[in-house]
């Protein structure tokens, strides 16, 4: 049972690292990565650039690929296997610091694609869920439009509810608000932690200490490649016990 | 623009003297129109008409206005001068003359149209026209014109297939087929297509034998001489009706059948497999058909092997050394520059559009279809309508060779009649329709392209 | 090891010590980590290679072999001249040498002043010279191939005349046709095959042999000609000779050759019996060692005598041009004879012109270390120079009427690189401007202006350039008045620029598209006119945008000057078409002579693009100063 929200149950561990290794050509860019994540937790990753965060969270969903260790998502290991790597993919939705919308398509097009072509369902019953998703991350009214005409803050939005559309029961987020302007970065961060209360796995690697401690149950902090420490906000942000993440906490807060 | 007409200046007089009272004459009611609504202006505002806007734009018009005319009258007279003094006179009646010369591609103009005679009326009343009489100048310009047709057409389509497949190329993992395809566009970029064309002719075509006994076979009876490429000729016989029919019921049926799986696709998120049913209806019904003329009446087609004779190939169908050599030569030129277009066009796809795709779940072939392929598009197809005009023109180099496309008709012409300049004209005339043409319909392909952006 | 237990709770903390860096495993970098990821990575990654491999491999090795073996190079070295500079009056070359020289110069001034010159590039340039001075030197040694000709049984062989220079030892010998690894079915010989029958090409005659040989009319182990082989003067003096019978089949003739001219080796047979014999022929330079031209070895040695080759006889001449041979040719007569007499003939003047690079590149550098102001005033200087080349050069080449060291050298003879490059340069300088205003009237707000502008750049565009260049040619002396007799090469140009003006002026429009319209608004409320506005504003950061447009436009122009060929100018293209398909001599050499012409402008076009690439990177606009 987590402490921070008494009203979810934490389930089994859902993502699971152990001893991953990545180089890129001779750069050691993954060190000795192990950890686990559990159903309906929400987990921040945070640290200083270049430590390998985003790195880490791509490798899951075989954006970028490890040479040693094992991933494991809900009991399904990354390997080779194509057919392991779509499995692994339908689970997983993914939300990206430069939002990727596609330009050509609508928003409604960008959200009903993916549902048609790879869950295979009816357009209607896709636009059905697209509009209900809008809804919840709050831009209805914008279904019919193209991404260059939005804001930043609602193309993100958008990307969420893309994302989302394909029922994962796990969301990565890659910095998600670090490309938009700061008046922006709140209403993302809404629908993020709306998300979270409603019981979602979510890996968010980000700079935003605030929704860190709000909604997160723990915290991984990672330097050069390692994880540093790993802790539950309030040990993390009270008590931090490794002298590297005293360092980087005296920077940011 | 009547005074055009009227103005002839005393031919006594000097020809720089005749042309600036020419375009005095011609510029004049302008520079007064202009002065005087710059006075009147004057008179409305208090600005003088000499420091007003307006009017020093309008005056500026009007002097180059002048010059221009002043220039044209000077080459004009020169022109017609020269004419008269060497016997010659624009006459655009030169394609009604007899053409005499043997066109050695395409459909022989010297045979009367037939096929005009069985259109009634209009077709009837077209046959008696001077113009389309077998062998005038005319006929020959079309037929020059149909071979231009015939090689463009086939290789902008060969061209775009082959610069697609070297354009992924240049993006490939495997470094080799990177580096083969980048040395394939730079040679054939940076050779001349002149240079390419005399190679592929001279030293290609040309080096291989050219005596149908000694000719190169190619499975399925194709020979390959010095002369050309001889291939089996499709007769269609009387048999081939009912399996004509039969095939257009395929495709009508076929079409039917791809616009429903696609919305059984809409409506219950099945796959749609549109494609294999298209081919399932044509080719089932086609099979039909080819079955029930079987039975019937016989093959509906036959097939005419080429035969080696002592001199030449009997029977079988054709394409001529210059005709291959043209070809080719376009082709390979021109797909150098459409592997870069397609090349820059599918890199400007940010890469981040790929990872969402492949994040979604997409597979590759969805993502290069639905994704890249949508952009890249936007971006190439600017510079590909430029190299598709370009091919269209550089067919006019046929003429090195001995291909007589339009361009080598007129030149024909030219040297028999002197005609020049109409013969430029109807070029001229000519190469701009099919440019015009050809911008147009990638104009509008462009157009449904382009993003939505604030 | 503790730490990673407690990994499975909510808490860790990683120990103060950072673990030991570790390599990446072996298969991943590295030489073996480059070949698995660029070449194997998949199934069909790995079958891509191969094929392409298979392929490409192919293709380079037949392509080379036949450059080596069977390509006959002798149409361009002997061809050197008409190649590079038409029929340009022989004896006034001397003003394109200067004029060469002084572009090298300029070249290797600038390219110091104005660039970095890396050690790699002049590396590069000197290894170069070094290996075309090497191998000439050192194929200087290697022995001239031997000439072997076919006594037949049936009829008597023409003299075979040659060359040769006093003191030249030359040595005769007869031999059976055979050779160690000869069978009936392929005899194999090295050397060079005379013309025995009368047929067109050696090939023919080796055809025929091989026939005989493989019908068994030719024995090659039988041996039964009698002969005398006899050395002839130009007075028609035997100076030696020596009888071959079947007994006695191997006979050899030593002689050193009294003075310079024409020289035969005649065979005359005392029976008509049967069999074959080859006769050797060794230490006789061909012409193409000796020099390239018909027209120089006429000078030098007269027509081939009466007394050597009757009136009437048809002679063998010693290569006129090599001759194609069958069997393997081995590397060493091919430089003797191919590659050598070329270097030997362009030695001097690339040593030459390398220097001047060398030394004006030199100067440059010098300049660059002195101060500033010196700098300043050699930039300044060489500026001018380059702007003023081609007015000069056009006076150079073409000469003054009425000059006695400057004769006119009319343009008609003008061919080859000369005529390519002139036409380029003047195309290229006198297209710009025509086309920026072109551009400027389009986008100006008088309607006139524009519609002119716009009509004449689409109708200039819209019609293939071949057109244009015959409509140049034709119609333009009408459009002049009758006196005026408008040269063809100037008439060409005309249809180049033009062309090329409503090309650049396309491009120009674009690049006046991008410059911000808040650039032309901040400069009128500066109270700019439209003229200032123009030509401090909008132009420069137009042009600066589409260089690499305007360039590559430039590069599609030399390319395109090749059309002038088909007009009937005779460029580098036209030129070769000419030699290949007009004198006898050099029919089926297309592709040897098309390649040759191919890779030039290949070179050239890549050059320029390059040069357009590296002028695009390092940012001309700021760097002229």
């Amino acid at each position: 049972m987590n402490e921070q929200h008494p009203q979810h149950f934490l389930g089994d561990t859902i993502i699971e690292c152990r001893n991953v290794n990545k180089w890129f050509g001779e750069f050691h860019v993954l060190k000795d990565i192990n950890m686990k994540v559990r159903e309906r937790e929400v987990v921040v990753i945070c640290g200083p650039s270049g430590s390998g965060k985003s790195t880490l969270i791509r490798c899951i969903n075989r954006l970028e690929q490890h040479q040693e260790g094992q991933i494991i998502v809900d009991g399904i290991e990354l390997t080779n296997d194509v057919s392991n790597i779509s499995a692994i993919r339908r689970e997983i939705g993914m939300v990206f610091q430069q939002f990727n919308l596609f330009p050509h398509l609508t928003v409604l097009e960008n959200i009903t694609l993916a549902q048609r072509y790879v869950r295979q369902r009816p357009r209607v019953q896709a636009e059905e869920i697209a509009l209900s998703l809008l809804e919840r991350v709050g831009i209805p009214e914008q279904a019919r439009k193209y991404p260059g005409q939005l804001s930043g803050g609602q193309q993100q939005r958008v990307a969420i509810a893309r994302a989302l559309a394909m029922n994962p029961k796990i969301m990565l987020f890659d910095e998600p608000t670090s490309a938009l302007d700061p008046e922006m970065i709140k209403e993302v961060l809404d629908v993020m932690k709306e998300l979270a209360r409603s019981g979602m796995t979510m890996l968010c690697v980000t700079h935003e200490m605030g929704f860190a401690r709000e909604v997160a149950d723990r915290i991984i902090f990672m330097d050069s490649g390692r994880i540093v420490e790993i802790g539950t906000p309030e040990h993390f942000f009270v008590n931090p016990r490794h002298d590297r993440t005293k360092l980087f906490l005296s920077q940011i807060l | 623009m009547f005074v055009v007409l009227f103005v002839r200046p005393d031919p006594s007089l000097p020809r720089p003297v005749q042309s600036l009272i020419f375009g005095a004459a011609v510029a004049l009611p302008f520079v007064a129109v202009v002065l005087i609504s710059g006075l009147r202006a004057q008179g409305r505002t208090g600005i003088p008409f000499f420091r007003n806007v307006v009017f020093l734009r309008d005056f500026v018009q009007a002097v180059f206005l002048f010059v221009i005319f002043v220039v044209a009258f000077t080459l004009a007279a020169n022109l017609f001068d020269n004419l008269a003094a060497s016997g010659l006179s624009i006459n655009f009646g030169v394609i009604e003359r007899k053409f005499g010369t043997e066109v050695t591609e395409g459909p022989d103009p010297r045979q009367p149209l037939e096929f005009l005679a069985a259109i009634p009326v209009v077709g009837q009343s077209l046959a008696q026209a001077t113009v389309l009489q077998p062998d005038t100048v005319f006929r020959a310009l079309l037929v020059g014109f149909i071979n231009t047709l015939r090689v463009v057409a086939l290789s902008l389509v060969a061209t775009t297939v082959l610069g697609v497949l070297v354009g992924i190329g240049l993006l490939s993992v495997n470094w080799l087929v990177r580096t083969v395809s980048a040395a394939y566009v730079e040679i054939f970029r940076n050779t001349p297509l002149l240079v390419q064309l005399f190679f592929i002719y001279g030293g290609v075509i040309k080096a291989l034998p050219s005596r149908p006994r000694e000719a190169m076979e190619l499975p399925g009876s194709i020979f390959v001489t010095g002369r050309g490429l001889y291939y089996p000729a499709v007769i269609a016989t009387d048999a081939a009706d009912i399996f004509f029919l039969s095939l257009l019921l395929g495709v009508i049926l076929g079409v039917g059948l791809w616009r429903w799986r696609l919305r059984l696709n809409e409506r219950t998120g099945k796959p749609a497999y549109a494609v294999r049913y298209f081919l399932l209806a044509v080719l089932g019904l086609g099979g039909v058909g080819l079955a029930l003329s079987l039975l019937g009446n016989g093959m509906p087609f036959v097939l005419d092997m080429p035969q080696v004779g002592n001199f030449n190939f009997i029977g079988g169908a054709s394409f001529s050394a210059e005709y291959l050599a043209l070809f080719l030569g376009l082709t390979l030129y021109t797909s150098a520059f459409v592997a870069d277009i397609v090349r820059a066009g599918i890199q400007s796809v940010a890469k981040g559009q790929i990872e969402a795709a492949h994040a979604l779940g997409l597979s590759n072939v969805q993502t290069l279809s639905k994704i890249i392929l949508p952009q890249a598009l936007r971006l190439a197809v600017p510079p590909l309508t430029n190299q598709y005009l370009n091919l269209t023109k550089n067919s006019s180099l046929g003429i090195a060779i001995g291909f007589t496309d339009i361009y080598n008709v007129a030149t024909i012409t030219y040297n028999q009649t002197g005609q020049s300049v109409a013969l430029f004209a109807i070029l001229m005339v000519v190469y701009l329709s099919l440019s015009l043409l050809i911008s147009l319909v990638m104009n509008l392909f462009n157009s449904r392209l382009q993003f939505k952006t604030r | 090891m503790s730490d990673i237990l407690r990994q499975d709770e909510l808490v860790y903390v990683a120990p103060t010590e950072a673990p030991p860096p570790r390599r990446p495993p072996a298969l991943m970098v590295g030489p073996l980590g480059w070949l698995r990821a660029n070449l194997f990575s998949s199934r069909t990654n790995t079958l891509l290679t191969i094929i392409t491999l298979l392929i490409v491999g192919w293709l380079l090795v037949s392509t080379g072999l036949w450059a080596l073996r069977d390509a006959e190079w002798t149409v361009i070295t002997s061809n050197l001249r008409l190649l590079l500079v038409g029929q340009y009056e022989p004896s006034q070359l001397w003003r394109v040498n200067l004029l060469a020289l002084a572009l090298l110069f300029l070249c290797g001034i600038s390219i110091s002043l104005w660039a970095k010159v890396t050690r790699a590039v002049l590396l590069t340039l000197i290894v170069v010279v070094l290996v075309m001075i090497v191998i000439p030197l050192g194929a200087g040694q290697l022995p001239p191939p031997s000439i072997r000709f076919i006594v037949p049984p049936d009829s008597e062989p023409a003299p075979l005349v040659f060359v040769g220079n006093a003191g030249e030892p030359v040595s005769v010998l007869v031999e059976p046709i055979s050779s160690a690894d000869a069978t009936a079915a392929s005899p194999v010989f090295v050397g060079f095959i005379e013309n025995t029958a009368g047929l067109s090409n050696s090939r023919s005659i080796w055809n025929d042999v091989k026939a005989k040989a493989a019908s068994g009319a030719l024995d090659l182990s039988q041996y039964d000609l009698a002969f005398t082989i006899k050395l002839v003067d130009t007075a028609g003096e035997t100076i030696a000779s020596a009888e071959a019978t079947p007994e006695n089949p191997r006979v050899r003739l030593d002689a050193a050759l009294p003075a310079d001219g024409w020289y035969g080796v005649i065979a005359e047979k005392t029976d008509g019996s049967a069999g074959y014999a080859w006769v050797r022929l060794d230490g006789v330079q061909t012409f193409t060692t000796q020099s390239g031209d018909e027209a120089e070895r006429i000078e030098r040695y007269g027509l081939i005598p009466d007394t050597i080759c009757p009136v009437g006889v048809r002679c063998r001449q010693v290569a006129e041009r090599d001759l194609r041979f069958e069997g393997s040719r081995n590397l060493a007569t091919y430089l003797s004879v191919q590659l050598v007499p070329f270097l030997n003939a362009v030695i001097l003047p690339v040593i030459v012109g390398a220097l001047i690079a060398l030394g004006g590149s030199w100067l440059g550098y010098e300049v660059k270390r002195r101060n500033s102001v010196v700098k300043k005033t050699v930039s300044r200087w060489v500026v001018l120079a380059w702007v003023a080349l081609l007015p000069v050069s056009w006076f150079v080449l073409r000469g003054i009427e009425g000059a006695a060291t400057l004769p006119v050298v009319p343009t008609a003879t003008w061919g080859g690189l000369l005529l390519t490059l002139v036409l380029t340069a003047v195309a290229i300088v006198l297209s710009f401007p025509l086309g920026v205003l072109l551009a400027l009237g389009r986008w100006s707000n008088l309607s006139v202006v524009s519609g002119a502008c716009t009509l004449f750049i689409e109708v200039v565009r819209g019609v293939p350039l071949i057109t244009i260049l015959f409509f140049a040619k034709l119609v333009v002396p009408f459009f002049l008045s009758a006196s005026a007799d408008v040269d063809q090469v100037i008439r060409m140009m005309i249809g180049l620029t033009l062309f090329t003006a409503a090309y650049i002026a396309e491009i120009v429009r674009g690049g006046l598209q991008i410059v911000p319209h808040g650039q032309i608004e901040a400069a009128h409320a500066l109270g700019l006119n439209a003229l200032y506005t123009t030509r401090l504003i909008v132009l420069p950061q137009a042009l600066r945008a589409v260089i690499p447009a305007i360039m590559s436009q430039f590069v599609s122009l030399f390319k395109d000057t090749t059309l002038v060929s088909v007009v009937g100018l005779f460029e580098l293209l036209g030129i070769i078409d000419f030699i290949v398909n007009g004198q006898q001599q050099y029919r089926g050499l297309q592709r040897e002579a098309y390649l040759f012409v191919g890779v030039i402008y290949f070179v050239i076009s890549f050059g320029m693009s390059t040069v357009s690439r590296w002028i695009e990177a390092t940012g001309v606009g700021a760097a002229r100063r």
